[in-house]
């Protein structure tokens, strides 16, 4: 906009415009939002793949039971 | 495969020299106790059935830190049980860390590997013998238990609990880029050599204690292998997390961050 401004008042000339980068202010926020999906996919994936072990718990809850019947067999006392 | 890797080449890896024997490995277990009277002789047992099953030499060492329930008497008992040359009890007058407790057990131990693990039954003995493979099959200076990576996974956490661990371990992961997906698992198995090492540099308690281990592992280019494991974390009941924990390891993540 400053620059087509410039223009237009007859400043330095089109010659100029062209030399001069465009400001990118979209950039910082476009690189945080993308950042942040990136974020929330990557930690949303995570969760839903992080494996629940309920079979894990249930062999050992039997091996509790298991271990529990033999070390008093071998003279534990609790 | 189950098991997966995450290593980087190390000239530190040792190797036995052509020509010679290998020495029998011996494996001893480092068991930090405080208030385990109940978990104790389950965690023990286990062990014992696992290392017998699979035939390796082992040692389990009882480091407990003056547990007012009674869990010097119960390791007492165990090592009557199974003889003090397979389970050694060398206690501590008072809880005085983690870290002082695997130099305390490292005095005593006659293995060349370590095994660190948790008294409390979350960490399960049957995944040794994995371990022990995983470290023969690429050398490796530490193998660590992830609950992270192919088949490893959790039991006992809620939704919140989940998320919660989730987000620490990908700020965990970007901040500190380990070269391990679990930094905060204290189920690992360590070369003697390479745990006094790591120790002599950590300064960290609790739960940035274990995550700095590995990241000092790293800086020092010593090879880490992984193998998924279950974590059972409370058998009954569901793990809480409370906020005072939450905040200590973020102070210890941004200290990690900018001293490493």
């Amino acid at each position: 906009m400053a620059l087509a401004l410039l223009g237009s008042t007859g400043g330095p000339g089109p010659g100029a415009a062209l030399l001069l980068p465009e400001v990118p202010w979209p950039l910082p926020i476009y690189v945080l939002v993308s950042a942040d999906c990136y974020a929330l996919g990557t930690v949303g994936h995570r969760v839903a793949n992080l494996h629940g072990y309920e079979d894990a718990a249930l062999e050992l809850q039997n091996q509790i039971q298991d271990s529990g019947t033999d070390v008093t067999c071998k003279g534990m006392c609790f | 495969m189950a098991a997966e890797e995450a290593s980087r080449s190390s000239p530190r890896s040792r190797r036995e020299p052509k020509g010679r024997v290998p020495r029998q490995d011996k494996y001893s277990v480092l068991l930090p106790t405080y208030n385990e009277r109940e978990n104790l002789p389950l965690i023990v047992w286990l062990l014992v059935k696992s290392f017998s099953e699979s035939g390796f030499n082992y040692e389990i060492i009882i480091i407990d830190d003056g547990s007012p329930d009674g869990t010097r008497d119960v390791a007492e008992q165990l090592e009557k049980i199974y003889g003090s040359d397979r389970i050694l009890l060398r206690p501590r007058e008072k809880k005085l860390g983690l870290g002082t407790a695997y130099i305390h057990g490292m005095k005593h131990a006659t293995g060349n590997y370590i095994i660190i693990m948790d008294a409390d039954l979350s960490h399960h003995p049957k995944f040794i013998p994995e371990f022990i493979r995983k470290q023969k099959e690429g050398n490796f200076d530490i193998v660590s238990g992830t609950r992270y990576k192919g088949n490893g996974g959790v039991y006992g956490w809620d939704l919140k609990r989940k998320i919660i661990s989730r987000v620490a371990n990908f700020i965990t992961q970007i901040l500190l880029r380990p070269g391990a997906s679990d930094l905060t698992g204290s189920f690992r198995l360590y070369r003697k050599e390479v745990l006094q090492k790591l120790i002599g540099k950590c300064i960290s308690k609790g739960y940035v204690f274990q995550m700095e281990m590995i990241v000092r592992a790293r800086q020092l280019n010593y090879t880490i292998g992984e193998v998924p494991i279950s974590f059972v974390d409370r058998v009954y009941g569901e793990s809480k997390l409370g906020g005072n924990e939450i905040v200590s390891f973020l102070k210890g993540l941004l200290t990690l961050f900018a001293t490493t």
